[in-house]
């Protein structure tokens, strides 16, 4: 089942953007950092290449920050995460959203949306890691802190999307 | 209804920006009877007359980090009170009321300032003034006075490697 | 200065904060819809502008909750987790990153909401990082020279234009309104 229903009640994007700035000044005042997601999975591989290969995942600049301090299992975005995972169950749970599905156009199998998602996914990770972050920790967190690298994140990473959507569009209608 | 409620914050949003663009710091701004040690500094060296510097702090602060010229509350007379035009008063951060008001009983001067940000404030800001190694022609240009001011109370400007300037405060962090 | 609340030290409390503000985080971002693939794609085929009109309030409201926190002496912004600048791998990492979002539909943030409502394709997403993840950091010594490349740390747009603040964020805000002007021109045209 893919399609999506009839005219669902999402709450207007201005308000809900609104609440979203204020979660976020919210983490700014109590924790003194902002949002963020990439870094949980991040932290999460780490703790997996540590657990099979501690010396390769040691020599790794990526896997070793995440190693230090309280180590990979007490990242707080991967805390952060999972309280995500739990808000967004409750909106759904509230709204009647909940659903086993796999979101794809009609012209799209199941399996070829599932391998793209994933394929997405990866070079989304690359990405991330390249960029310190993703649209959560940098474009949102950095923009909203007026960061330089944020800033150009975000504006790259929104033109790239634009330009290769017209060479994507047969994977979208 | 929606167009009303989209109306309302661009025009909170707006009003917010113009507001913030007046504003230009997100710092507190001083007092109106405070003052900053940019502008202690340069009192200090241009032998501003009239201009007392009083050391508010605990007796076992001692010699260390005191101003140049500065006396001790214990040190101070009615005398140098007497002729006292501008008083400034410091201690380690902010510093507390009743030493304030005490002075300002004892004291015939005309201003009674605070220095907003005390001591740490003149390590950062004039003693050891930090600039960006990235930082454009026109802002090196503007350090320069805050350079010279530095050397000229025995401190020294840093430059700040950009790479480094990464964690203020915190830890381990990432996004 | 009273915040940031916690100390750096407070681990406990930290943590529970992190569960807390990421589920007022998924909440909104599953108000919004945004944990559906298909309406957050509309945003790079002009249909729907949520995923703009979402970051960009949230962007605005924090920014300036932050200027005027400051400002009143309530919230310490020197010792606020500002995220570090390294310009060519951000550049690079951006393109590859909105590629990737393109071809997903979801990023990292939405695709854990949409895997907690149901979506397989959020999971399969949420797999895909995880793996590229790992990938990336197995593979990542060999560029270690160019991920450290161009660091300049925390580097805020107002230090690097020798603008005041406030007037950067002022600009943000004008430049927010006119994006969401045109979202709302585009959205109109296309009904």
């Amino acid at each position: 089942m893919s399609a999506d229903r009839a005219a669902r009640a999402y709450a207007d994007p201005y308000l809900a953007g609104a609440g979203l700035g204020l979660v976020l000044l919210a983490a700014f005042v109590v924790v003194g950092r902002g949002l963020g997601a990439s870094a949980a999975f991040a932290s999460t591989a780490a703790g997996a290449v540590a657990a099979i290969a501690p010396e390769r995942a040691a020599a790794s600049p990526l896997f070793a920050h995440y190693l230090g301090a309280q180590g990979p299992w007490l990242e707080w975005l991967s805390f952060e995460l999972v309280g995500v995972g739990v808000g967004a169950w409750i909106s759904a749970s509230l709204a009647g959203r909940l659903r086993i599905a796999v979101e794809r156009p009609s012209s799209l199998s199941r399996r070829s949306r599932l391998a793209l998602a994933f394929g997405g996914g990866v070079v989304m990770a690359v990405g991330a890691v390249l960029a310190r972050g993703c649209t959560s920790g940098q474009a949102l967190t950095g923009g909203a802190l007026l960061s330089v690298g944020a800033w150009l994140f975000l504006a790259v990473a929104f033109a790239a999307a634009h330009a290769l959507a017209p060479l994507a569009r047969r994977l979208w209608t | 209804m929606k167009s009303t409620v989209h109306a309302t914050f661009a025009l909170l949003a707006v009003a917010a920006g113009m507001l913030t663009a007046v504003a230009r710091n997100p710092d507190p701004p001083p007092a109106a009877d405070e003052t900053s040690a940019g502008e202690l500094a340069q009192w200090i060296h241009d032998r501003k007359p009239g201009l007392l510097v009083v050391d508010a702090r605990p007796a076992q602060a001692g010699e260390r980090d005191r101003l140049p010229g500065a006396r001790t509350l214990s040190e101070v007379d009615p005398g140098m009170l007497d002729a006292a035009d501008t008083l400034v008063v410091y201690a380690d951060s902010r510093v507390d009321g009743p030493a304030v008001d005490a002075l300002r009983a004892r004291s015939g001067a005309r201003r009674i300032l605070r220095l907003h940000g005390g001591v740490a404030a003149w390590n950062e800001d004039v003693l050891f003034p930090v600039l960006r190694a990235d930082a454009s022609p026109r802002q090196q240009r503007e350090f320069a006075p805050r350079a010279l001011l530095s050397r000229y109370f025995g401190g020294s400007p840093r430059l700040l490697d950009p790479g480094a300037s990464a964690p203020r405060g915190r830890s381990r962090r990432g996004c | 200065m009273s915040a940031p609340l916690l100390a750096e030290d407070s681990l406990v409390a930290s943590l529970l904060a992190a569960l807390v503000l990421g589920a007022a985080f998924g909440f909104t971002l599953e108000r919004a819809g945004l944990g559906s693939a298909r309406k957050l794609i509309g945003q790079f085929y002009g249909r729907d502008f949520a995923v703009l009109k979402v970051m960009f309030s949230a962007l605005l409201v924090a920014m300036l909750g932050v200027f005027w926190l400051g400002r009143f002496g309530l919230l310490d912004l020197r010792a606020v987790y500002v995220p570090p600048t390294f310009v060519r791998p951000q550049l690079v990492g951006g393109a590859l990153f909105g590629a990737g979002l393109v071809v997903a539909g979801l990023c990292p943030g939405t695709a854990c909401v949409a895997a907690a409502t149901g979506r397989v394709d959020g999971l399969f997403v949420l797999l895909g990082l995880f793996g590229g993840m790992i990938g990336a950091g197995l593979l990542l010594d060999r560029f270690a020279m160019f991920y450290e490349s161009s660091a300049h740390g925390a580097w805020t747009l107002p230090e690097l234009l020798g603008l005041p603040y406030g007037g950067v964020a002022a600009a943000v805000v004008v430049l927010a309104l006119a994006a969401f002007a045109g979202a709302e021109w585009i959205e109109r045209r296309v009904r």
